[in-house]
């Protein structure tokens, strides 16, 4: 209350100080303004005097001198001493004094001469002077005195003003200041809810910029509260997040933020943080190697680094963490350093455990992997014996009974599809066993498309498929693949169109040219496609999409092997398909900038 | 063959130039003009500048080949003027004058001579001396000296002027009034006051020109001159023209 009141009081004083100062300035500046106008009029009186007296009396004086009548002389100059202001008159003839009049002054005085002319005999004759003084402490006494008069009348003037200026302010302003000034010393950040009384503050006034003050601090006071609150939440989420987050600054490092994840994951409380640095809380983080850490943080452009590290508990237990250190350097804030970390113990421990099933299993894979290659190998030289007796037999076909022949192509229909299942695992054991090798050349794809169409042909022809190949005679680029994996590809998706594929539908191979250098190879039916849901597995090993124990023949492997074989050849493979009404599948890879073929169609 | 000037021709010619050379002189000569003051008035200088003064100026002056003329001034300007130099000279001052101006030089020969007299209605009134004033009021014009000094009467009025002076003896508030002859005559006539003139001149006094030192060397031949028209009768001529006809009969 004693703040306000003082607050109050020195404005208004400031205020009556400078008005009075200003009104004690323009008052006298307004009095020496009238006192000089004043005494120019005086002086200006004066020596209108002088100047009258010049033409009223010099020919009287001059006749006198002519005359040398003395007598009459005295008489014109004593009329003129007479006169307001005159004090001394006296006339010189040839240099010496020749009559005066009155006292000579020595001060406050205003002399003036004309010379005494007569004509005579045709010349004009200079007969003698006459000088004469007006005294002007008559003049000083009256200005001294006007002076007080008017310093006295402005001043009551000023006094006046003064008291109706500081009425009218108190009134206008400083009431309503107060009140402003009281709601703005009250206030503080617990109490945002608060609004100044407009009714109060307007109370028999019309709005007006002090009004408006109120209005906008009103307004302010809403967005604070508003902002708080939103900070509150923000800092809230921040100080009970489960990560550790500490802040600290650029020079010394040390903490001046530390959320309560932070106090917890440390054993500190947040208050002993507070004086902690990076440096406190882990060993990685000596002088010399923070030091470093922070200058790569602020020289790269996310300003910020992923690292795991070892954080000292207080009770000396280590916790491995992940944590996020970043740099940030707002406009108009100051820089800092947010630390965030996340205990990852768990997360360790689980790799552990993870890391031990993955050697686990690599050992089983690959221990499969063998049995596969073995077991294949093993299961294919029978397999070659029995398929190579059963073709002999169906060579001798007209010796066997009919049930025999059925028997043999049953016999060999099914050798040559295990044999495909074991040349198929094989090959995928080879590929999971990262023991098949790939041959890059630069090819021409085009022969080597027109291959595989013939290869299929007939499989087509039995179903009545017709089979278009859009690539015969169009110029390709040469691509990098190895010659032999590709057509093993491109074979397994046209027999896999033929083989899902209504009888008398349509398979289509196309190829096209796509931005970036990409060459797409796309092999189109219009058979059964894919359902929705297993469309997921289409790559998945031995799953046949609904196919299982279906009429159409098939290991579930191919497009397995496909797909490996395409991204050993860095090429990519995809698909789209609709259930009943075909599928596309094609395979993408790209060939070189300064390929032959680019430089032949740019020219 | 003739010659175009022969012996006779050339004397003729010489005696032309020095007659044209001795007339330019002359003529220059003629042609100074100066000019003079007097303190005194009618009927010795009248307003025009004639009167006794005027006359007798140009007259002397003329003999000298000097163009004069002669300006009426009051007393004390007529001094200071010609001690100035602003005239060349003043005419009708005492003896003794020029002790108090010092470039004034006088005239020895008198230009005239003053008679202090005294005028009444009263023929019966007689005066000799300056004693036989003592039972008369008199009037007299201030300033003049000689009757200050000298009259000792039972009532002595002072007044400014010849014309007060007769207007007092007119009014009679004095029994007789002291003037000069010349000009007493002259304003008795003026103003017809019927004065009679009292006795024989009570005093008399020489009145000489004075000229300022400028002209020093026209003073002896001023004098020269002076001598010579009161010897040939033009002064006495002059007198008469201009003073005499104004005397009472």
């Amino acid at each position: 209350m004693v703040a306000k009141i003082t607050k109050r009081s020195r404005t208004s004083a400031r205020l009556i100080l400078y008005i009075i100062l200003f009104s004690s300035l323009i008052t006298l500046f307004i009095t020496l303004t009238q006192l000089y106008f004043e005494y120019n009029e005086k002086i200006t009186n004066v020596n209108n005097n002088i100047k009258n007296i010049k033409t009223g009396y010099i020919h009287g004086i001059t006749n006198s001198v002519w005359l040398d009548d003395k007598k009459q002389l005295l008489a014109i100059l004593e009329g003129i001493n007479a006169l307001p202001d005159i004090e001394y008159i006296e006339v010189v003839v040839d240099s010496k004094l020749y009559f005066s009049s009155g006292k000579k002054l020595t001060e406050n005085v205003v002399r003036s001469s004309f010379p005494l002319h007569y004509e005579y005999d045709g010349k004009l004759l200079n007969i003698g002077t006459t000088f004469i003084e007006a005294d002007l402490s008559g003049v000083y006494r009256k200005l001294i005195n006007r002076t007080w008069v008017l310093l006295g009348s402005n001043a009551i003037k000023t006094f006046l003003v003064v008291i109706f200026m500081y009425f009218l302010f108190d009134r206008l302003v400083f009431r309503r200041l107060n009140q402003i000034f009281n709601f703005v010393q009250q206030h503080d950040i617990r109490n945002l809810d608060k609004r100044i009384d407009m009714n109060q503050i307007n109370s028999g006034h019309k709005s007006d910029e002090i009004s408006g003050i109120a209005d906008a601090l009103n307004i302010m006071q809403e967005h604070l509260n508003l902002s708080l609150t939103e900070l509150l939440q923000l800092k809230t989420t921040l100080d009970l997040s489960l990560d550790a987050v500490v802040m600290f600054n650029p020079d010394g490092y040390q903490f001046f933020y530390a959320n309560t994840g932070a106090a917890k994951l440390l054993g500190y409380s947040v208050e002993e943080l507070m004086t902690m640095t990076p440096g406190d809380i882990c060993l990685d983080f000596g002088e010399e190697n923070f030091t470093n850490l922070i200058n790569i943080i602020r020289t790269n452009i996310e300003h910020a680094t992923h690292i795991e590290t070892i954080f000292n508990h207080r009770s000396g237990r280590r916790i491995p963490v992940k944590i996020i250190l970043q740099y940030i350097n707002p406009e108009n804030e100051e820089p800092r350093y947010v630390l965030i970390a996340r205990d990852i113990t768990q997360r360790k421990e689980n790799d552990l455990i993870l890391l031990k099933s993955l050697e686990k299993t690599k050992v089983a894979s690959a221990a499969k992997t063998k049995f596969m290659m073995s077991m294949s190998h093993e299961l294919r030289t029978p397999l070659n014996a029995i398929l190579g007796f059963s073709q002999l037999l169906e060579l001798d076909a007209d010796t066997l009974t009919s049930n025999q022949n059925d028997s043999v192509k049953d016999i060999l229909r099914a050798g040559r599809h295990l044999l495909e299942l074991v040349e198929g695992i094989l090959d995928l054991s080879k590929i999971e066993s990262d023991n098949i090798d790939i041959l890059f050349e630069l090819t021409n794809p085009v022969n080597l498309l027109d291959e595989c169409v013939k290869n299929v042909y007939l499989m087509a022809s039995i179903k009545n498929i017709k089979l278009e190949n859009k690539t015969t005679g169009i110029s390709l680029p040469e691509i990098s693949i190895d010659q032999t994996r590709f057509k093993q590809v491109m074979l397994n998706l046209l027999s896999n169109a033929i083989k899902y594929s209504a009888n008398g539908s349509l398979v289509t191979l196309t190829c096209d040219l796509l931005p970036m250098n990409i060459i797409r190879f796309k092999v189109s039916d219009t058979g059964y496609g894919i359902k929705a849901s297993e469309q997921i597995n289409v790559f998945t090993p031995f799953n046949r999409l609904g196919h299982e124990g279906g009429m159409i023949e098939g290991t579930g492997i191919g497009l397995s092997i496909t797909k490996r074989l395409v991204e050993m050849m860095n090429g990519t493979i995809d698909f789209h398909s609709r259930e009943g009404k075909g599928s596309d599948f094609w395979i993408d890879f790209s060939y070189p900038e300064d390929s032959s073929f680019l430089k032949v169609k740019k020219s | 063959m003739k010659i175009p000037f022969s012996k006779h021709d050339y004397r003729f010619y010489l005696l032309s130039v020095l007659l044209l050379f001795l007339f330019g002189i002359s003529s220059s000569f003629a042609e100074t003009k100066l000019t003079l003051n007097s303190g005194t008035a009618e009927p010795f200088i009248t307003a025009d500048g004639g009167g006794f003064y005027g006359v007798l100026v140009k007259e002397i002056f003329s003999r000298l080949d000097i163009d004069a003329k002669v300006l009426r001034l009051p007393s004390s300007r007529s001094l200071i003027n010609a001690s100035k130099g602003i005239d060349a000279g003043v005419i009708a001052r005492t003896k003794g004058i020029d002790k108090k101006f010092k470039n004034l030089i006088r005239v020895p020969s008198p230009i005239v001579k003053f008679k202090f007299v005294a005028y009444s209605l009263d023929k019966k009134i007689k005066v000799a001396n300056w004693e036989s004033f003592k039972p008369y009021s008199v009037g007299m014009i201030r300033g003049w000296v000689l009757y200050e000094k000298n009259v000792k009467a039972r009532k002595i009025s002072k007044v400014s002027g010849p014309e007060q002076l007769f207007k007092l003896l007119m009014n009679r508030r004095s029994d007789l009034i002291l003037f000069e002859y010349y000009r007493g005559s002259w304003w008795n006539k003026h103003l017809n006051a019927q004065a009679h003139l009292i006795g024989s001149p009570i005093a008399e006094k020489d009145m000489f020109l004075y000229m300022n030192k400028k002209h020093a060397d026209l003073v002896p031949k001023i004098t020269k001159v002076l001598e010579e028209l009161k010897l040939d009768g033009t002064y006495q001529r002059i007198k008469d023209e201009t003073l005499s006809k104004y005397l009472n009969k």
